[in-house]
C-alpha cells in the first residue's frame, strides 16, 4: 500500500514541507474537497466520494480514478496518511483503508481555506457577492 | 430493493470489466490503489442502483468510466505507449502511440488503441467468455443473443468444434433483422456467399458436434470488443451492430478476411454500421462533470 510510508519518511516529507505550506497553492478542486472531507475525520475512500457528493447536492462527483488519482498525490505530499484496513460497519465487513489528515496536510489545508476566503472578501468588495462595501458604480 | 438475482449479477459482471481495464494504468498505482478503486466504482454502483434503478446505475457506470480513461490519460501517457510499444509490430502501435503521447483522446484512433488494450487486458485477466453464460447475455438484445446461438449452429452445420469469428459473422447474416445484417446486405454481402467462403477458407467437416462448440480466444475478444464498443457508444445494450463492430475491430479473424474477400475494406463496413444506427438517445440524467485533477 503506497500510504504505508514509515514514520521517518513521512518526518522527512514534512519537514521538507513545512516551510513551503504555500508552494503547494492552490490546491486542485478534487484535492481540496477530499481534504475538507477528511478534515471531519478518517473516512475511506468511497465515504469520501459520498461526502463530497452530498456536501455538493450531487453537482461535484469524484470519479474513482480521480479521486485515488488525488489520494496517491496527497499521501506523497505527506498531506494525508493510510491507517491499516479495518471493515466499515455501516457497509459491510470487507476490509478498507481509511484516510486522515496529517498536521500537515490539516496546516495545507487552512492555508488554502485563507486564500479562498480573502478570494471572497475580494469578491465582495467588488459587490460579485452580497454583504460588502458598496463602491461606487463608474459615472452613476 | 427490488432487483433480483440477475440485477446484481450484471453489477458484478461491470465490476469485473472496470478492474480488467485498470490495466491501463501504470503498474505500481494499479498496485497501490486498484483494489480500492474496484471498491468503490462497485459500491457507487450497487448504491446508485438501489437509488434510482438500471438508467442511474448506468449513469454511474458511464461516468466511472470516462474518469477513468480520463485520468489514465492524464497519469500515464508514457505508460499507455510503453504498453502498446510491447506489441512493437502490430500496424497500429504507430498511430496508438501517437495518440497515447499526445494524451488524446481516446476515440481519436479508439480502435487501435482499445484493440491493443484488451488484447492486453485478456493476458492478464481471467480468461472469460469461453463460453458466454446465460447472465452475462443479460445486457445483450434478442437479436444478438439470436445471432449467437445461430453462430453455434453454423459452426455445428459445419461440423467445427468451436465458435469463431466466421461462424460469429453467419450468425449475424442468419439472424437476419439486425443492424448489422441490415449493413452487410447494403453493401452487398449475401449470407450463402459468406457461407461459401468459409467453407473455402476453412472446409466442412463431417465430424458430428455434440455438446456446446466453445467460442475461440479471438471470438471471446470479439465479444469483448463489442461490450466496448456499445460503451463508447453510450448505448446500454449490445446489438447485433456492436458485435459487427467489435468483429471489425478484431480485425483479423477468419471473418474480417471474408469481408475483405468481398471486396469490401473494414472502414467501410463499420461506416455503414455507423451510418444505420439510430439517433442517439437522451442524454441519461447524471451529465454533471467530474471534477478535473
Amino acid at each position: 500500500m503506497a500510504g504505508a510510508q514509515t514514520t521517518d519518511e513521512m518526518t522527512r516529507v514534512v519537514s521538507a514541507r513545512q516551510a513551503a505550506v504555500e508552494t503547494l497553492l492552490p490546491l486542485t478542486p478534487a484535492t481540496f474537497h477530499i481534504l475538507l472531507a477528511l478534515s471531519g475525520g478518517e473516512r475511506h475512500g468511497y465515504a469520501i466520494m459520498r461526502e463530497v457528493a452530498e456536501r455538493t447536492e450531487g453537482k461535484t462527483r469524484l470519479g474513482p480514478g480521480t479521486l485515488y488519482r488525488s489520494i496517491s498525490r496527497l499521501l506523497a505530499d505527506g498531506m494525508i496518511e493510510a491507517t491499516e484496513e479495518r471493515p466499515d460497519p455501516a457497509l459491510d465487513d470487507e476490509r478498507r483503508h481509511y484516510y486522515r489528515l496529517t498536521p500537515f496536510g490539516l496546516r495545507v489545508a487552512e492555508a488554502e481555506a485563507e486564500r479562498l476566503a480573502r478570494l471572497v472578501e475580494e469578491a465582495r468588495a467588488r459587490r460579485l457577492l452580497p454583504g460588502g462595501a458598496r463602491p461606487a458604480l463608474g459615472g452613476v | 430493493m427490488g432487483g433480483g438475482g440477475g440485477d446484481r449479477r450484471w453489477l458484478a459482471r461491470e465490476v469485473r470489466v472496470y478492474r480488467a481495464l485498470l490495466f491501463i494504468y501504470p503498474p505500481e498505482f494499479r498496485r497501490a490503489f486498484g483494489a480500492e478503486m474496484t471498491q468503490a466504482f462497485r459500491d457507487g454502483l450497487r448504491d446508485a442502483f438501489d437509488a434510482g434503478g438500471v438508467l442511474s446505475a448506468l449513469g454511474w457506470y458511464l461516468r466511472g468510466m470516462a474518469d477513468l480513461a480520463g485520468v489514465a490519460l492524464g497519469l500515464c501517457g508514457s505508460h499507455l505507449a510503453r504498453l502498446v510499444g510491447l506489441t512493437a509490430e502490430h500496424p497500429d502501435t504507430v498511430a496508438a502511440t501517437q495518440v497515447a503521447s499526445q494524451g488524446g483522446r481516446m476515440h481519436a484512433k479508439s480502435g487501435g488503441v482499445m484493440r491493443l488494450l484488451i488484447g492486453r487486458t485478456r493476458m492478464v485477466a481471467r480468461p472469460s467468455f469461453q463460453q458466454v453464460p446465460p447472465e452475462d447475455l443479460a445486457r445483450f438484445t434478442g437479436r444478438a443473443r439470436r445471432s449467437i446461438t445461430l453462430a453455434r449452429e453454423e459452426a455445428r452445420g459445419l461440423g467445427h468444434h468451436y465458435i469463431g469469428t466466421e461462424h460469429l459473422l453467419l450468425g449475424l447474416l442468419a439472424e437476419g433483422g439486425g443492424i448489422a445484417a441490415r449493413a452487410l446486405a447494403a453493401l452487398g454481402v449475401e449470407r450463402e456467399a459468406a457461407r461459401a467462403r468459409v467453407e473455402h477458407i476453412i472446409g466442412q467437416r463431417d465430424a458430428v458436434i455434440e455438446g456446446e462448440p466453445p467460442l475461440t480466444q479471438r471470438a471471446s475478444r470479439v465479444i469483448e470488443l463489442a461490450m466496448i464498443e456499445a460503451w463508447r457508444l453510450k448505448h446500454p445494450y449490445i446489438g447485433t451492430e456492436h458485435l459487427l463492430l467489435g468483429l471489425l475491430a478484431e480485425g483479423e479473424g477468419i471473418a474480417a478476411g471474408v469481408l475483405e474477400k468481398c471486396g469490401l475494406q473494414l472502414e467501410q463496413v463499420r461506416a455503414k454500421v455507423l451510418e444505420l444506427l439510430p439517433p442517439p438517445p437522451e442524454v441519461p440524467p447524471c451529465a454533471l462533470p467530474w471534477l478535473p485533477i
